[in-house]
């Protein structure tokens, strides 16, 4: 029933007890079953099978209860596990609608994915004053290789997506997965010395000639560090800030802001993305 | 290439739930049988021109052809938000004449792999097949070239 639709007492409390039987009949059988259970073989109960009123049979049960420590022992740790059983059902479901809450407030706005994301890349541009020669790149991890997740450049050519799929072990990408970060700030100009370009893209990221004669942005300086999961132990991504002039992060502390806050706040939003997010592995795996 | 009206007669006649074929739903559909044919046989199984419009890939060609086409029936009805949506069906069965084996074993494929997800899952494979990834909202999307890069990269 949605809010603020009008419904009688005696509705509701149908609702109501609807509701609850959904949710506690569960744990409410199985205690009931252990308590019939416990107090099957005592004595007292057996009175009910002899021949006597109601009220004598109340009597003698009381009476033969009263101390037997057997029986309440189990019936107090029983009410006990039944109340704890029905208040920790109660959080369960109160979690389960939040993240329902979430999931439809981000379903309704799934097409928004890359929009999303080109407002965070921007907003991480403009932030730290970053040069119209950057680009950012988040690389997702995915198997043993990582994806493109996003990218976002104030240049439209720079911008323009790549390869599809990318190794772990080779690249900026690679280096930063592996060691923690990877931080190049002056690799020679592609422009004037394209030997000496691609000689420094072998040594430092095992990039071969070929791979380089490729690249759309050919980047003189690079800072790649690690996004991780929210558990912060496993690694889930990776940014790369790149620019094709010299020497452009060092005096901004990339790797101090993205080990920080700015870090904790990519992983979130990773993180709340993960359900819908594009994923190229997935659309492989089902043959597309 | 195949005819269009034959292509969208086979999803509705073979296609498990006739209550999820909304327009939307076909289209993307057809969506990924072309991108499935362009990476299997370098070519579209339709002519379509395919634009990614704000909601993914779009085209009108679909939605006109089954609402001027007698064979089909156009149905109004809501999604379970409460949004307007269009369920095709087929009034007339009719034969499907341009569609050889191979492009039956492909839209075959598209009906298996997609009629078990829910609506969440089916949008999160269109959005995650590679020309959605790469291109950018209002671009053609060319699916030939795109399936060529793919399958050298």
């Amino acid at each position: 029933m949605s809010a603020g639709t009008k419904m009688s007492p005696t509705k509701r409390l149908g609702y109501w007890v609807v509701d609850f039987l959904i949710d506690y009949l569960s744990p409410i059988l199985q205690a009931l079953s252990t308590v019939w259970l416990t107090v099957a073989d005592k004595p007292a109960f057996k009175l009910y099978s002899q021949n006597i009123s109601n009220s004598e049979y109340f009597d003698r049960l009381v009476k033969l209860l009263q101390n037997d420590w057997s029986f309440w022992t189990p019936a107090f740790l029983f009410i006990l596990g039944t109340i704890g059983s029905m208040h920790r059902t109660h959080a369960v479901k109160k979690l389960q609608n939040q993240i329902q809450e979430m999931e439809q407030a981000i379903r309704s706005v799934h097409p928004e994915f890359k929009q999303a994301w080109d407002t965070k890349l921007e907003t991480l541009t403009r932030n730290y004053s970053l040069p119209h020669t950057t680009r950012i790149s988040v690389y997702k991890h995915e198997g043993n290789q990582f994806t493109l997740y996003h990218r976002y450049s104030e240049d439209p050519v720079l911008k323009k997506p790549g390869r599809p799929f990318y190794p772990e072990t080779d690249g900026c990408i690679g280096k930063a997965y592996r060691e923690g970060k990877c931080e190049v700030s002056n690799l020679p100009c592609p422009q004037t010395d394209l030997a000496n370009y691609k000689l420094a893209q072998q040594a430092q990221f095992n990039i071969n000639s070929g791979t380089v004669d490729n690249f759309k942005m050919k980047s003189r300086c690079y800072a790649a560090y690690p996004i991780y999961e929210l558990n912060k132990r496993d690694k889930i991504g990776i940014i790369v800030f790149e620019s094709t002039l010299p020497d452009q992060f060092s005096s901004i502390d990339l790797h101090t802001k993205i080990k920080g806050k700015e870090g904790e706040n990519l992983s979130i939003l990773m993180a709340a993305w993960k359900n819908v997010e594009p994923s190229l592995i997935y659309a492989k795996d089902m043959g597309y | 290439m195949t005819n269009l009206k034959d292509v969208i007669g086979y999803i509705c006649a073979n296609y498990p739930h006739k209550d999820e074929l909304s327009d939307a739903r076909i289209t993307k559909m057809i969506y990924l049988a072309d991108w499935k044919s362009a990476l299997d046989r370098s070519t579209q199984i339709t002519a379509i021109n395919w634009k990614f419009n704000h909601y993914g890939p779009y085209v009108d060609d679909i939605k006109n052809l089954t609402s001027s086409d007698s064979d089909f029936e156009v149905h109004a009805t809501s999604n379970i938000f409460g949004g307007y949506k269009k369920l095709i069906s087929l009034r007339n069965n009719f034969t499907p004449e341009s569609l050889q084996a191979e492009d039956k074993a492909l839209l075959n494929h598209v009906i298996e792999t997609t009629s078990s997800l829910t609506w969440d899952g089916f949008i999160k494979l269109v959005y995650s097949t590679l020309p959605v990834v790469v291109s950018e909202r209002g671009s053609q999307l060319n699916l030939v070239e795109t399936a060529q890069k793919y399958k050298s990269a």
